[in-house]
């Protein structure tokens, strides 16, 4: 028989499944008979109406042809308690160290957002502004880019600044409108301090359920920019 | 047959770390707010808000959280009971800058029909971003032969 690689690779493959599985049985041979040996041993409940040593006799005492087996007990019963004195040492250092843990500062862990939190809010601040400016340019780049779409342009244009006449002497005035084939970009002006009423009437003058994304510079200048999406369209956003 | 494995790896993880950062939150209607005192007192019932004006529409604001994740769904369950007006909301995300106000504006949508049970009116993906505040934006129209419309509650998910 040759010993090739794989062959050898079979059998060292083999030989760790059966310690594996010899370990796994030998690991529940014990956790089933241990349970007994604590009644025999330490249980105080089971113990309570009956004498330790009188329940341990029979074991010392017995007849010849059961003394090998117990002596294995006995040796076995001493093999455990050896362990159950190791684990319960490994368990006491475990619980000193979770209470370690417990005992540490709540400081150690990270805040969510905590960017947003301590100095480096205007940093942060400044890069998501940076990102907003980023979408802009990425709205006028698509409706530049895009085909237009002359018959739904032409309707939209219209219709936008059909639904911001009705606001024209009190809030808002269109100064500039284009739509490509997905989007529509729309400059108006505004009464200064007004802007939230504005851009409500405006969202609620729009004549078709569209996405929106504005900017406006200041508040009291009364200039704004809106992007506004074709129906079934969402407007086109950076990725983060 | 390692490529295999990868991918399969790598979707079950995706799909596991979607359900564990998913975050639904669902709100009263008794979280909204009106927009300024010229418009009608709103009331509730079962915490849900109603306009009981005959005449004015309610106009409100209602706040949802921003936990630094993208608003991937959000529904607004109403009930409308005007036969010539309709309910109608839109998800909304605003960040100031500075002097400069950004927004992030959905669809407005609007109920359709009259009925005393509730609809849903739903939204998907929203812009936003981890500092913005983010709030549904609604009108209840008046009350229609002693009836009244209402906005039940509302959902956000991130």
């Amino acid at each position: 028989m040759r010993f090739t690689k794989p062959t050898i690779l079979k059998y060292t493959l083999s030989l760790i499944g059966f310690i594996v599985l010899t370990a796994a049985m030998v690991a529940a041979y014990i956790s089933l008979i241990s349970p007994r040996q604590d009644d025999l041993v330490e249980s105080p409940t089971n113990t309570s109406s009956v004498d330790t040593s009188t329940q341990m006799q029979p074991l010392s005492t017995a007849p010849p042809q059961f003394l090998s087996d117990t002596e294995k007990n006995n040796d076995e019963l001493a093999r455990l308690q050896h362990e159950q004195a190791k684990l319960s040492k490994e368990f006491d250092k475990l619980q000193s160290h979770l209470k370690e843990l417990q005992d540490k500062p709540s400081t150690d862990i990270e805040p969510p957002n905590q960017d947003f939190t301590d100095e480096n809010h205007e940093a942060e601040e400044e890069r998501l502004n940076a990102e907003l400016v980023a979408q802009m340019d990425l709205l006028d780049h698509t409706l530049e880019g895009e085909a237009l779409d002359y018959e739904w342009s032409n309707e939209a244009i219209t219709a936008l600044q059909v639904s911001t006449t009705q606001y024209q002497d009190t809030l808002i005035e269109m100064i500039d409108v284009d739509c490509g084939s997905t989007l529509c970009r729309v400059m108006i002006n505004f009464t200064p301090g007004e802007h939230e009423n504005s851009l409500r009437h405006f969202q609620n003058a729009l004549p078709w359920e569209g996405e929106m994304f504005f900017e406006v510079q200041d508040i009291n200048i009364g200039e704004a920019v809106i992007y506004v999406s074709r129906e079934n369209h969402s407007l086109p956003r950076i990725s983060e | 047959m390692k490529k295999t494995l990868f991918i399969t790896t790598a979707l079950i993880f995706s799909f596991l770390a979607t359900i564990a950062f998913a975050d639904t939150k669902i709100y009263p209607g008794s979280m909204c707010v009106r927009w300024n005192a010229s418009q009608p007192v709103p009331t509730l019932n079962f915490s849900s808000i109603n306009n009981p004006s005959s005449t004015a529409w309610l106009n409100v604001d209602c706040p949802f959280i921003n936990n630094g994740l993208k608003t991937s769904s959000a529904w607004v369950k109403v009930i409308d009971q005007n036969y010539n007006l309709n309910v109608s909301c839109s998800q909304n995300n605003a960040y100031l800058y500075q002097t400069t106000w950004y927004g992030w504006w959905g669809a407005r949508r609007s109920s359709s029909g009259t009925n005393a049970a509730a609809q849903h009116l739903s939204w998907g993906v929203l812009g936003n971003n981890s500092v913005s505040h983010g709030y549904l934006s609604c009108s209840i129209p008046p009350v229609y032969s002693g009836k009244r419309s209402a906005i039940i509650s509302y959902m956000v998910k991130n």
